[in-house]
């Protein structure tokens, strides 16, 4: 990959998304994901961390001295040097009308920082953004970071964009459980008796290879399918195979039986191969009401 | 009462010196490609030093340690093949991770479990690199 010198403006190619708990941001394109939590995720560039962020929906009255404290000491092993809560720095953007905005610096023993408190009255959002100092290197990017900010989605924008990956779920889906291990990604997504599951798996050749060069391998090896379902063989779909069928438990029939004019929840799998990333990708939806919001996510789904 | 004495800590490495440090091959070990291309290793298995005194006590003879063989996977050997004793674990990961087209936090990730598990079996060992100068860790 080329260098980029993070001190330039990042526009267009040298841009890249990062959205991750509800939080928008457009970053220059060497900083990458260096790790995720609930709230939580952490970017660095050159294997030296630039970029903190942790959010939180806030219950009740938010209080600026309670809050800050509250999202500076979380996941916090040692004691963590005192802020110094200065005005905002010229250069960075303002913030909307209806966002409390504190801005703060730090100074460890080996590494400082500065960054904003951003609360957001509308979605009721405390969102902690904080940037690594390494010399004057990487301040020139802050301004045009924070200028991308984004709590809520006005315009829409991807559901999650990390690491490599992202995709666009509908507003009503949350973040269930994930897991990134080197390799293969898994990231569950529900809303009431809906659940999408998205997976990612690279180097797809090495993949591929173990299992005779199959993606219906792949979707048994890693057991994605019930066994029957499986058995039935995958139509060939975008460099793929996808699967459709209908739940057989008691609550579907009950539903089938009473309300003969709803449609039927159904299942669908997706999986399919990026040769030119070297990537495969798999979505699996459970309930939901309709296949063209499976469409959506799956056309939503792919690497950048 | 030497025996009961605690012992001092190991220094604790940090990420920034840990991805500095040269990953070098042991002499012990005797590496062959397979016609697959992968690579097999042989290596001495590393014994408690008072096992190896009583197995050599019983034996009587001059004591050969047991060599075990490990064959990589096409990943395992890829990584395997960029170790020469004068690319630090950074460029390994960068090597790496430019060769297979995976992203660096996954590369990162799987050579230095790769370069751990080999060290937990003495097959490599790890030279400090060039110092960072200037930077503190995270």
């Amino acid at each position: 990959m080329p260098e980029i010198d993070p001190t330039k403006p990042h526009s267009g190619r040298d841009a890249k998304p990062f959205a991750w708990a509800g939080i928008a941001l457009t970053i220059p394109r060497g900083w990458e994901t260096a790790q995720l939590g609930q709230g939580y995720a952490l970017l660095e560039y050159q294997f030296r961390p630039v970029l903190e962020l942790k959010t939180a929906t806030i219950r009740g009255r938010f209080s600026f001295q309670h809050h800050l404290k509250q999202l500076t000491r979380s996941g916090q092993k040692r004691s963590f040097p005192q802020l110094k809560l200065t005005s905002r720095p010229p250069e960075w953007p303002e913030f909307p009308a209806t966002a409390e905005v504190q801005s703060f610096t730090w100074q460890g023993a080996h590494i400082g920082g500065q960054g904003l408190l951003v609360y957001c009255r509308h979605c009721h959002r405390a969102t902690l953004i904080q940037f690594f100092k390494h010399g004057d290197r990487g301040r020139d990017a802050i301004p045009r970071v924070l200028a991308s900010f984004k709590d809520h989605d006005t315009p829409p924008g991807p559901t999650f964009a990390v690491y490599d990956i992202q995709a666009t779920l509908p507003a009503r889906f949350t973040l269930a459980r994930f897991q990134f291990d080197a390799g293969r990604f898994e990231l569950v997504f529900s809303h009431s008796r809906e659940t999408v599951s998205l997976w990612r798996w690279s180097p797809a050749d090495v993949i591929l290879e173990r299992c005779g060069k199959k993606l219906a391998r792949v979707v048994l090896d890693n057991g994605l399918l019930p066994p029957a379902v499986f058995d039935e063989g995958g139509q060939p779909r975008d460099r793929g195979l996808e699967w459709q069928w209908q739940p057989k438990d008691y609550r579907s029939r009950l539903r089938h039986i009473f309300g003969k004019r709803t449609q039927r929840p159904g299942h669908a799998l997706r999986i399919w191969h990026r040769p030119d990333s070297n990537r495969i990708f798999a979505v699996r939806a459970e309930g939901i009401e309709t296949f063209n919001v499976f469409d959506r996510i799956c056309t939503s789904y792919g690497n950048f | 009462m030497g025996i009961f004495r605690k012992k001092p800590p190991f220094p604790q490495l940090s990420r920034e010196d840990a991805l500095n440090c040269i990953p070098m091959k042991s002499a012990a070990i005797r590496a062959s490609h397979t016609p697959e291309g992968l690579v097999r290793l042989h290596y001495p298995l590393v014994l408690k030093p008072w096992i190896a005194e009583l197995a050599q006590r019983f034996s009587g003879a001059p004591y050969n340690p047991p060599s075990r063989q490990l064959e990589l996977d096409e990943l395992g050997s890829l990584t395997w093949d960029l170790i020469n004793g004068k690319q630090t674990v950074r460029d390994i990961v960068r090597k790496f991770s430019s060769q297979t087209q995976v992203h660096p936090k996954e590369a990162e990730a799987a050579v230095t479990r790769f370069l751990r598990e080999l060290g937990r079996r003495g097959i490599v060992g790890m030279a400090p690199g060039k110092q960072t100068l200037g930077v503190g860790n995270a």
